[in-house]
């Protein structure tokens, strides 16, 4: 531990606009290294566009994305994953026909340097690059709470295809880890399970952004939140002041179909 | 033993189709398998026919060498009308390739040099069975370690969710790119034996009724592994010549095959997944 | 001389347009390719010319009626190949592979069955009409003109004005939200099929016309062409596909005349090459093609 924190992920002033519509407004923040982030807002406010603003689906229209101090912009998605950024999504995109070992290894895929030589020589840096690569595959299995790695992803249920796309996000060894609506689908139990995955996360200093709609989880899990209502910050701050706000409390309340969000914020 | 060599004498040329065809199969399976659907494969053996036919007849080169040649250039070429592609959805790759193949045939026609319409003839009868099957089964033999590795785990990665997998690192232009040059050097090879055994080519072999009767090989198998494609070239080569009613009706057959594969049956026939892990043990 | 030339182009790009605008239909508003379309072009020519020589009708009758008959077999052929990729993912993928191997089949059959020899239209046909300034117009190209600008004309008022367009148009921009509007998808979709082969059957019709040639195999040079056309003219654009029609089939009557007449098939594919290159949206297209 040495120095101050430094910053693992900065955005500033992010914009996209899709034809007359502005779906993200200017939006900044900063989520120091070792940190958990939350994303907030409701319905439509423009977290999954942020998210896919970062991880490099979409290009921004204005505005900047940082990790650590290497400018994002106009990087495609793979080379953002090279830097040390991964992502799960919002509707479960694992790799359906692949088993859960494979799936977790194409996460290892950046970190996987061998050549076509290597392997058509069947050299030792092939082989041990591939045996190192599934071993880290089950450990993250187990890490995440898994058995069985050889069943088919597709065979699945919801909630196990959510813990697969977190090993495999995992197994690029990211620096940087967005994390989707992870909670979304689970019941109580699991979503407890969740949290403390997520919470070992941090011992092993990786930084999260997750963008959630279950208000406790978010409550309980982030050092801080940032709240957006259509496509704009409307507030920010550690958990408490933002279950305080005003700004918050209206945003969520003008907006019916949050039925949870009004009762978590009480 | 004599009746085997009497049997090859007979049947040489189906079974030398069969190993071609075989190849040809093999090579739209590899942009098939990326979840590229490249239908330029006739238009590409044109190419690696006529290179190293040319080269045989007109420089009498080195057989091996001639060979490589007609597997770089097609490789080349792809790799040129493929570039403003690699972005792009696959459609555009896929009608793209159908047109590229025809462009290839009209050039031919028109290349005096290449003979024109009545293509070369005379090409020195270099090829063999051993030369053709060995080839096969060693496009094969890389294609199951390929698959193995962590070029095989991307390139099933992208055929399923070509966006999910950039996610993860995976470099899809370029092994859009990597898929088609390697599938367009495997039907210019494909191409190349096929002209030193046959030691005729014309631009009228190489349109579009080829480029869909290799799809329709490849879909017939399943292209969930390489041996599909191969299985499925062999039955719709040998079947028209042992079933006498279908055998005018050849490329009607091709063609229903798919129809009837991709709406019953889009695995193919021959559908199991090869596992892709493996290779260190 | 270069007026000439250019009238002469202009035709052929009437027809390429009448052509683009069935093809585009399909992709720019089904999502589906439907590369069968290149045979309603064939079966069009094919059955105009079977009304002419063996029925006795005269052109008038034989164009229309050849048209109505191949847009019922679209309609019939598309359901049959169609359905069943309509509501998946890989619509596009899916149905290009069938009506790839549909195309097989039909050229296939065609060709057993009629032969591959180029047939001729009825001798006499419309004769050599008039001219002005040095510039001789056939009665054929006049034909050809007027039919494609009413066609056009009527397609667009179609879309614009009438309920049935609206719904086109409805379906093009967002499928679903067509279906919970209560479009009747089902039924759109087969009159999009119906009008698109009865597109594709005039413009063959009039092609084969045009060249006085006819053969099975013509549709399937053509589509590639189509491709070309509704690309450069934007997917789904029906301006952009006469326009770009147009454009192309003068572009290439252009260079056959002043370069070299075995370039004129390259045209319209180094075209396609170029336009990828540079602007995969098209000349016209909204820029729905590139992603990040």
């Amino acid at each position: 531990m040495t120095g101050a924190p430094t910053t693992a992920l900065s955005v500033r002033d992010l914009t996209v606009r899709f034809g007359g519509l502005t779906a993200v407004d200017r939006v900044s923040f900063e989520v120091p290294q070792g940190s958990v982030h939350g994303l907030i807002g409701p319905n439509g406010a423009g977290k999954t566009t942020v998210f896919n603003l970062i991880s490099g689906l979409i290009a921004p229209t204005a505005g900047e994305i940082f990790l650590e101090d290497r400018r994002l912009n106009g990087l495609a998605s793979y080379d953002r994953t090279q830097l040390g950024l991964a992502r799960t999504f919002q509707n479960i995109r694992t790799f359906q026909s692949m088993s859960l070992v494979e799936n977790v290894m194409i996460g290892c895929h950046s970190r996987m340097r061998y050549s076509i030589g290597d392997l058509l020589l069947w050299r030792r840096r092939f082989r041990s690059i591939e045996s190192e690569a599934i071993e880290r595959a089950h450990s993250l299995l187990r890490f995440v709470g898994l058995e069985d790695h050889e069943r088919c992803a597709g065979d699945l249920s919801y909630g196990d295809q959510r813990r697969v796309e977190l090993a495999r996000a995992l197994a690029s060894e990211p620096k940087v880890l967005l994390l989707d609506e992870p909670a979304a689908g689970l019941n109580p139990s699991e979503t407890e399970e969740l949290l403390e995955l997520i919470r070992r996360l941090r011992d092993i200093e990786l930084t999260v952004l997750v963008v959630e709609h279950d208000m406790k989880f978010i409550m309980r899990l982030c050092d801080r939140i940032t709240v957006l209502n259509f496509g704009r910050r409307i507030a920010e701050g550690i958990p408490n002041e933002i279950k305080a706000n005003p700004v918050v409390i209206e945003a969520y309340l003008g907006n019916e179909t949050d039925e949870r969000a009004k009762a978590a914020l009480g | 033993m004599e009746f085997l060599a009497d049997f090859a004498f007979v049947y040489q040329s189906l079974i030398y189709a069969v190993g071609i065809n075989g190849l040809l199969a093999l090579s739209v399976y590899v942009s098939l398998s990326a979840g590229q659907l490249s239908l330029g494969q006739a238009g590409f053996m044109a190419i690696g026919a006529y290179s190293s036919a040319l080269l045989s007849l007109k420089y009498d080169a080195f057989f091996p060498l001639a060979l490589a040649m007609g597997m770089l250039i097609p490789a080349l070429f792809a790799a040129l009308i493929s570039i403003p592609t690699l972005r792009l959805s696959g459609v555009y790759l896929a009608l793209t390739t159908i047109g590229v193949g025809e462009l290839v045939r009209v050039f031919f026609v028109n290349l005096d040099s290449a003979g024109g319409a009545l293509g070369l003839s005379g090409i020195p009868e270099k090829g063999s069975f051993a030369l053709i099957y060995g080839c096969l089964f060693i496009v094969l033999f890389g294609m199951f370690a390929f698959a193995r590795s962590k070029f095989g785990r991307a390139i099933e990665a992208m055929r399923e969710d070509e966006t999910a997998a950039g996610t993860m690192g995976i470099n899809f232009p370029r092994y859009r790119l990597a898929v088609l040059v390697v599938s367009a050097a495997i039907a210019g090879l494909a191409g190349g034996l096929n002209a030193h055994v046959s030691s005729f080519i014309g631009p009228a072999e190489y349109g579009f009724d080829l480029a869909v009767s290799i799809l329709s090989f490849a879909l017939l198998g399943g292209i969930s592994n390489p041996l599909g494609p191969v299985l499925g070239a062999i039955v719709l080569t040998i079947l028209p010549e042992v079933l006498r009613p279908i055998h005018d009706y050849r490329l009607a057959v091709n063609g229903a095959v798919i129809v009837i594969v991709m709406i019953f049956c889009p695995e193919g026939v021959f559908a199991w997944r090869i596992r892709r892990t493996g290779a260190a043990v | 001389m270069l007026a000439q030339q250019i009238v002469n182009g202009v035709v052929v790009g009437a027809t390429y347009a009448l052509f683009a605008l069935g093809f585009t239909l399909m992709f720019g508003v089904l999502r589906v390719v439907n590369l069968t379309y290149g045979f309603y072009f064939s079966a069009g020519a094919f059955i105009a010319l079977y009304f002419m020589t063996t029925g006795g009708l005269s052109v008038w009758v034989a164009l229309p009626a050849a048209a109505l008959t191949v847009g019922a077999l679209s309609v019939v052929l598309d359901q049959l190949l169609l359905t069943r990729s309509r509501r998946t993912d890989a619509s596009e993928m899916s149905s290009l592979m069938i009506t790839l191997g549909a195309t097989l089949l039909l050229y296939s059959l065609a060709t057993a069955w009629l032969g591959a020899d180029i047939r001729r239209m009825p001798a006499g046909l419309l004769g050599v009409a008039s001219g002005f300034g040095g510039v001789r117009f056939t009665g054929i190209q006049i034909v050809i003109l007027g039919t494609s600008a009413l066609i056009v004309w009527g397609l667009f008022a179609l879309l614009r004005w009438t309920k049935l367009g609206i719904a086109i148009r409805a379906l093009a921009e967002n499928s679903d939200a067509a279906t919970l509007m209560g479009i009747n998808t089902r039924l759109t979709f087969a009159i999009v099929s119906f009008v698109s082969g009865l597109l594709g059957a005039t413009a063959g019709v009039l092609v084969g016309m045009n060249y006085n040639g006819v053969q099975p195999y013509m549709g399937e040079t053509m589509i590639l062409k189509g491709f070309a056309v509704i690309i450069l003219g934007g997917l789904g654009d029906v301006r952009g596909a006469v326009v770009a029609g147009v454009f192309v089939g003068l572009l290439e009557t252009l260079v056959a005349a002043y370069a070299a007449s075995s370039l004129r098939e390259a045209v319209a594919f180094l075209a396609l090459v170029l336009v990828l290159w540079v602007r995969p949206s098209g000349l016209f297209g909204v820029s729905e093609a590139r992603r990040a």
